[in-house]
């Protein structure tokens, strides 16, 4: 007793995700779909009464999951978020170095060309960003703790 | 001047009826004993959709075909009837009200074992099997989404679905709790 439609198109038909009277028809005359429709129809009305608690014990998913939050987050965040810590490592460096005396003469210095920064690599995953973003969070916020990092 | 015909009025229609007469009591015991606060309107509901249909004329087959219409009618009701119950401390621990008991001792002995079987059901299965019928069980998720939160085909995730179901439904059975007697 075996049907390809067992596990596929009659679990789809059984939860309305199809509409098809015909394969009503076919659910009806074939052992094993009549079969997995009635275990379907078991399992629903054995949890129906417990569903609360079973919810209890699943993960958010379906908003505020992880993957969710990655999708989410568009890239601009990434991007304001690394602005900033550069803005706040910027300030403190130059806050915390030595001033040159304004009246001293001017002297000669020399003119240091930095190569050409590397290509940026390609845009990577939401996954990837996010943990990225974590990571960036994570480094801003010890830095707001402590300044002496800086 | 005659009447206006009637959808009934057509002969196949008409023997349509007759034919579903004798499986009355039958369908409305089926549905008692699994909703017996809404068999009626059930049973209603069934007979509207199997008139409406291109439902075979042979008596066996008609009755296989109603019997199949009104377990797909349950299944959706008993999605729908999901939020009803609300969860209820007992003894300690965490029951959860039955929907057609209320609160009654009872109820809530039924419900914490039938939650026990169902837990020590997922937790036995693969993870991933589990996942997908809590999904389905417990949310809106369409199979659709759940096998793009899955990275996997719609096939598969209907399988997981599959699987998981027949094994919750024969370990209800086993522990007696399910009645899943016609």
């Amino acid at each position: 007793m075996s049907c390809e439609h067992a596990s596929t198109t009659t679990v789809l038909w059984a939860y309305g995700e199809l509409d098809d009277d015909a394969h009503a028809l076919h659910v009806a005359s074939c052992p094993a779909c009549s079969a997995a429709l009635e275990a379907l129809e078991a399992a629903e009305r054995g949890v129906a009464p417990v569903v609360g608690a079973l919810g209890l014990e699943v993960a958010p998913v379906v908003e505020g999951g992880a993957a969710e939050r990655a999708r989410r987050r568009a890239p601009w965040g990434l991007l304001a978020l690394a602005a900033a810590l550069v803005a706040t490592l910027g300030t403190a460096l130059y806050a915390t170095r030595p001033h040159a005396d304004p009246t001293e003469a001017p002297q000669a210095v020399a003119v240091h060309v930095e190569p050409a920064p590397a290509p940026l690599p390609a845009w990577p995953d939401p996954a990837a960003l996010d943990d990225e973003l974590d990571a960036l969070e994570l480094e801003l916020d010890s830095l707001r703790s402590d300044p002496s990092l800086l | 001047m005659p009447l206006p015909r009637t959808p009934m009025d057509h002969p196949v229609e008409h023997r349509l009826r007759e034919s579903i007469a004798p499986l009355q009591g039958e369908l409305l015991g089926f549905l008692r004993r699994r909703r017996p606060q809404d068999a009626e309107e059930l049973a209603q509901e069934v007979w509207l959709r199997v008139t409406a249909a291109d439902a075979p004329e042979e008596p066996a087959a008609l009755r296989a075909y109603v019997f199949t219409v009104a377990r797909r009618l349950l299944i959706d009701r008993h999605r729908r009837s999901r939020t009803i119950g609300t969860l209820v401390a007992l003894d300690g621990g965490r029951a959860a009200e039955t929907t057609s008991g209320g609160a009654d001792p009872h109820g809530q002995a039924v419900a914490t074992e039938v939650l026990e079987v169902v837990e020590r059901c997922l937790a036995d299965m693969k993870p991933e099997l589990a996942q997908v019928f809590r999904w389905r069980t417990t949310t809106d998720l369409s199979f659709q989404q759940i096998a793009e939160r899955q990275g996997c085909s719609l096939n598969t995730a209907l399988g997981r679905q599959h699987q998981a179901a027949r094994r919750i439904a024969a370990a209800l059975d086993e522990a007696g709790l399910s009645g899943r007697t016609r």
